[in-house]
């Protein structure tokens, strides 16, 4: 059944269902056909010749706006409950010839470090990931494979053995993503990127909501748990940049309590009855 | 009654949902953390209450904080929670002769009478928290000793929401363990559990003690934290279930305890990347 409202092929309640049941779902047109242009440009530029980009909020918020499409918020209200947020905000992009990457989820269900949900991970769906494509997603052009239905299995290929990071999947399939709209999937599903084959430079965003109770912590410089994480690794993550207040200001008000968590201005404090004279 | 070991009290609190470890505080040395619960229960401000509930216990005493990273205690919260695990909560809980039996209810953030709180049903398989209850004077059905219901970890919901049990009636299957001074029962946090009748002429002393795995958001409880601010404001309370600590009382924790409590230490800020 297709719930359409009209303007769009899908609607907030079937976006919802998607994700919940399926592991995934294309939001059509997240960002409209005559914004895309300004958006794609400018995260290019912010991105200049690198491929990535980690915490790009932090620096760009032409992508703002669309943050709070209602179905991203049906989405991740539906799978989380209200006070939901954003972790990650990274810019990608592959150029000609790139190449693809192995099968994996992403955080918290995979990483570099201890700071991953051990496995066997709960059938408890902690992150959904938003891939928006600022190019058309095409198998020639580099695009995303995803492993329908994996985001209900508890472990995947970058943490546990049995499926090869490059294998070819029975149930992997190639979803069709024009320009401006967004791949959404329950952060355990198992997805991998292809090979840019083509001549034109592929560009996109990943971004990742979040409920509440998930915490963010481990990736915010300043507070121990990323302290001592970066004492492990032996050297300063980046995936997160916090904001300071300009670029806090800048996001629309809408968007603002996404962002809350992440900014500059706030840190561990003695406790008082009473709330301190800057709160 | 036989020491349990660590493999064991990892497959009960996963199976049964709860454990008693035994002698977590040593029988010679419980004396010792009871008269310091208890001196700082005498300042709180319900100090006149039947039931005083002592909020962020380990900024006002270390006393019981050589225990906390006992190895029965950390092997079922690593078991069960994945490295690393936080102290999310440190309680203190006196009540007197005669006080009541509470409601049945999960903990945070399983309860559906807290403004934070996950969805209902909630999955059977991902544990999120473990609340760990020490006997500091004798725990029993004449001392209003914690009642459960066993394998209620796995029923997806509790009687704080609308599920067909009512909060204060009997559960046909429920236990209330009995626990000398010093021991510990180890429960998941979603499993249904209150206080029972203190019946007794005596004090019923404990506490209670948290365990959060590192992707478990506790910083909504801490002060500073603008999530904590934010709430505080709202409700018009500021909740002092956390109380973070100062450099010095973190320095003076025992090693092995330090990283389960090194997130409420006074003076981390975010910092730019």
């Amino acid at each position: 059944m297709n719930d359409s409202d009209g303007d769009h092929t899908v609607g907030a309640e079937e976006a919802l269902r998607r994700v919940r049941t399926e592991g995934w779902c294309v939001i059509d047109g997240v960002i409209p056909p005559d914004e895309l242009a300004a958006v794609r440009d400018r995260v290019s530029a912010t991105l200049g010749g690198r491929s990535e980009l980690r915490g790009v909020i932090a620096c760009d918020r032409s992508f703002a706006a669309y943050l709070v499409d209602e179905r991203l918020t049906a989405i991740a209200e539906g799978m989380f409950g209200p006070e939901s947020r954003i972790a990650r905000t990274d810019a990608f992009a592959a150029d000609p010839g790139a190449a693809g990457g192995g099968w994996h989820a992403d955080w918290p269900f995979s990483g570099e470090d201890r700071y991953r949900v051990a496995v066997p991970y709960g059938d408890l769906a902690m992150a959904v990931t938003t891939l928006w494509m600022l190019t058309d997603a095409r198998a020639d052009a580099g695009a995303t494979l995803i492993a329908s239905g994996s985001h209900r299995t508890h472990d995947n290929p970058a943490v546990a053995p049995g499926y090869a990071a490059d294998a070819e999947i029975a149930s992997q399939m190639l979803p069709d993503v024009p320009a401006g709209s967004v791949l959404a999937f329950d952060s355990r599903l198992w997805h991998r990127t292809t090979a840019n084959t083509g001549g034109g430079r592929r560009l996109w965003l990943d971004i990742q909501y979040v409920p509440w109770w998930l915490d963010v912590t481990s990736m915010i410089p300043g507070l121990a748990d990323y302290e001592t994480r970066a004492e492990g690794l032996g050297y300063r993550p980046a995936e997160i940049k916090p904001l300071d207040e300009a670029a806090f200001a800048a996001l629309p008000d809408a968007v603002k309590p996404l962002f809350d968590h992440l900014r500059l201005d706030q840190g561990v404090i003695a406790w008082h009855p009473e709330a301190p004279a800057s709160s | 009654m036989p020491r349990v070991s660590v493999d064991e009290a990892i497959r009960r609190v996963s199976v049964e949902g709860w454990c008693v470890l035994d002698s977590v505080i040593p029988p010679g040395e419980v004396a010792g953390v009871r008269e310091a619960v208890l001196e700082v229960s005498r300042r709180e401000r319900d100090a006149d209450k039947p039931r005083i509930g002592i909020g962020g216990l380990i900024a006002k005493t270390q006393a019981f904080a050589p225990y906390v990273a006992e190895e029965r205690l950390l092997g079922v919260a690593h078991a069960r929670l994945g490295t690393p695990v936080r102290i999310s909560m440190t309680h203190g809980i006196v009540t007197a002769p005669g006080y009541g039996r509470a409601n049945w209810h999960g903990d945070w953030p399983f309860s559906l009478r807290q403004d934070q709180k996950v969805l209902h049903p909630y999955p059977i398989d991902a544990p999120m928290h473990i609340t760990t209850l020490w006997a500091l004077t004798e725990f029993s059905a004449a001392t209003g000793g914690t009642a459960i219901v066993p394998g209620s970890h796995r029923f997806g919901n509790n009687p704080s929401g609308d599920n067909g049990y009512g909060e204060h009636r009997p559960v046909p299957s429920e236990l209330q363990p009995h626990m000398d001074p010093g021991d510990v029962l180890m429960i998941d946090s979603r499993v249904w559990h209150t206080n029972g009748d203190n019946i007794s002429d005596r004090t019923r002393v404990g506490m209670a003690v948290r365990y959060a795995p590192w992707w478990y958001n506790i910083h909504v409880l801490t002060a500073g934290i603008r999530q904590y601010e934010e709430g505080a404001a709202e409700r018009g309370l500021r909740a002092d279930d956390v109380i973070p600590i100062t450099p010095e009382q973190f320095e003076s924790l025992p090693g092995p305890v330090k990283p389960l409590l090194r997130h409420i230490v006074i003076g981390q800020k975010v910092r730019a990347a």
